[in-house]
């Protein structure tokens, strides 16, 4: 029992050994990390893959652990002119990580400190390419003139050699995350915009009341077109029929006019005499003489 | 103070080492339990929407074979392994107000009628350079564990930016007032599509799901103004409404009543025909039988006129004919009734 006991413990002294020696002489290099070994203060060797790493115990040898993951980096405002001489305010970001971690680490030393050499760095080369480009290119209803991506190109371009050569930091991307007017601009950009929309307004109505009104000429004249072409067919329908019937009349009446007219008379006669006429006859007309003459 | 000899010291130490004897003694079974929860630490089971990406000191074990799906997970303890679990089905959302106003959005803010500080009160300046307020919200979910964690620091972040770069780009192309009506579908779509290729291209791991729009609309300063050009617009599309309406009824209207006068028409035509040809057929009737006797017809027809005539007359006087060829001056007839 002593003895087990005794090994037991021998064991545990060992195992704290071992784990002591191990956290002496090795360095963990996370994945998305890189270390740079830094042997009394001077960087000695840059460990750049992920994995475990031999290495002198404190205060021979010490790390320091760069984060080589990619990083989303915000400019300040800034107000700038374009080269129509407006003023404008482009807020920037630029999506950066470390390629170089010892010259990143000698030179900047840390992401804030990178973030501030960048904000430096973008903000100069923004300035300069904003000078030379119109508003338009940024924002205008003609798609010709737009060139966000040829600027947004030209920013990288301007700035990807100095940010790896000084600072040991690769930039994949920048872009531009807000386009806004300085504060003094604003205001006027206000009153245009109520003035556009009292302007709007009043061309709504003027239109609604223009389209309202071509809509009720219209359907008038197509009224009246309607009605003068029913009245111009029922006008010949009309006129056909009379001359139909003049024509049958006429064929008729042609075999014995006289008796036409001596019937003609009769119907005049019938269509002369009314209920308000007073007819005064001489007994001795015919047929009334019978009265006096039987 | 006078210096302990060894001895001493051994002696004032001999209590505690016999406890610690006696409780590695008495507690091995619990220190060899221990020991094993200790190894045991990192087997785990992954569930089914997530994946484990398993570090061994750091590095990923076998590269991109450490992403390993759901199931039972068996990685030794740290500090040799380390298990990342990651929720990889699991949709996440991120809101987008960097276009918005967002700090004065408070609705007791005093609101200057022309003012707006753009360091405080985000917006998107449009192709014909009016303002308009967007927010977004974006889902996404992480489409490769190992990029979302290892190789960028902050990929919602990363997403947030593209989202406000690309509204902020594509309103620039973009008039406010399309925008603002029929537009905002094709921002979405624009805008969406965009951040994905962005996204794509530095690797991001992260998939954007969906994006929706959740504010967008003017400045609060003169929101009244666009709510009058609606109204203006709403006026003016009822008068239309109304224009239209009157179309509507009167053209049937007019139709109908020429399709009547027309039938009218046809119908007289018809009757007048009718009439002509059976006056016609009367006519012809009288002549033959005037061929026959025509002094006995028109004596005939005479004396029917006459009766029909004078048997509907007001009043029916006689007077004896004139001795002579005229009457006598003092002849006097007295007629009744209206002297017109």
């Amino acid at each position: 029992m002593g003895r087990t006991m005794t090994r037991l413990r021998i064991g545990a002294g060992l195992a704290a050994l071992i784990l002591l020696l191990f956290v002496a002489f090795t360095q963990v290099v996370k994945q998305g990390e890189s270390a740079i070994m830094l042997r009394f203060g001077k960087p000695a060797r840059v460990l750049e893959h992920p994995g475990l790493h031999l290495k002198w115990p404190w205060p021979i040898e010490e790390a320091a652990v760069i984060d080589m993951r990619r990083h989303n980096f915000h400019t300040r405002h800034t107000e700038m002119l374009t080269a129509d001489k407006k003023n404008i305010i482009l807020l920037s970001f630029a999506i950066w990580s470390v390629q170089d971690p010892l010259l990143f680490h000698q030179s900047v030393g840390s992401i804030t400190t990178a973030e501030s050499k960048l904000d430096g760095l973008i903000t100069n080369a923004k300035i300069g390419l904003l000078g030379k480009t119109q508003l338009s290119a940024l924002a205008s209803t003609d798609s010709d003139l737009l060139a966000v991506d040829t600027i947004e190109d030209d920013l990288l371009e301007k700035i990807k050699e100095t940010a790896l050569s000084e600072y040991g930091i690769s930039i994949v991307d920048v872009g531009f995350n807000r386009l806004s007017l300085p504060k003094a601009n604003v205001s006027a950009v206000l009153k245009q915009m109520r003035a556009e929309r009292k302007q709007f307004a009043a061309k709504h109505l003027a239109e609604g009341e223009e389209l309202a009104s071509s809509i009720r000429s219209e359907t008038d004249l197509s009224v009246a077109e309607i009605e003068a072409d029913a009245l111009e067919k029922s006008a010949t329908i009309k006129g056909d029929s009379e001359a139909k019937a003049a024509k049958i009349y006429g064929d008729a009446h042609g075999q014995d006019p006289d008796l036409y007219r001596f019937l003609r008379s009769l119907e005049s006669l019938d269509t002369v005499l009314g209920s308000r006429t007073q007819v005064i006859l001489r007994t001795d007309s015919e047929p009334f003489e019978l009265l006096v003459q039987p | 103070m006078s210096r302990r000899s060894p001895s001493e010291w051994r002696k004032l130490a001999l209590p505690a080492i016999a406890f610690a004897t006696a409780a590695f003694n008495r507690l091995h079974w619990l220190m060899a339990l221990l020991l094993l929860a200790y190894l045991g630490s990192n087997v785990r089971r992954i569930q089914p929407d997530e994946v484990a990406v398993v570090l061994r000191f750091g590095g990923l074990v076998d590269g991109r074979a450490a992403v390993k799906e759901a199931g039972l997970l068996l990685a030794w303890p740290k500090p040799i392994d380390e298990v990342v679990v990651l929720p990889v089905e699991k949709v996440f959302e991120v809101e987008v107000r960097d276009l918005y106003h967002t700090f004065d959005s408070a609705p007791s803010s005093p609101l200057s009628r022309n003012d707006m500080n753009p360091a405080k009160t985000g917006y998107a300046l449009t192709a014909d350079h009016n303002i308009v307020h967007l927010s977004f919200t974006a889902r996404y979910s992480i489409s490769d564990p190992i990029a979302f964690v290892f190789e960028n620091n902050a990929s919602d972040q990363i997403l947030r930016t593209y989202v406000g770069t690309e509204a902020t780009r594509i309103a620039g192309s973009m008039s406010v007032d399309e925008m603002l009506t029929n537009g905002r579908a094709d921002l979405v779509a624009k805008v969406k599509t965009s951040v994905q290729t962005r996204l794509d291209a530095i690797a991001a791991g992260v998939e954007l799901v969906s994006l929706e729009l959740t504010e967008l609309g003017p400045p609060r300063q003169i929101a009244s103004d666009f709510t009058a050009v609606q109204s203006a617009e709403i006026e003016s599309q009822t008068k239309q409404r109304k224009a239209e309406e009157y179309r509507a009824s009167q053209l049937p209207l007019a139709k109908a009543a020429a399709s009547k006068k027309i039938l009218t028409a046809k119908a007289d035509a018809r009757r007048l025909l009718a009439k002509a040809k059976a006056d016609a057929e009367q006519f012809n009737a009288l002549v033959v039988e005037a061929k026959k006797n025509s002094a006995a017809l028109r004596i005939r027809l005479y004396r029917e006129a006459l009766e029909r005539s004078l048997s509907g007359v007001g009043s029916l006087r006689f007077v004896p004919p004139p001795i002579g060829l005229r009457y006598d001056d003092q002849f006097r007839l007295t007629l009744k009734g209206n002297s017109q």
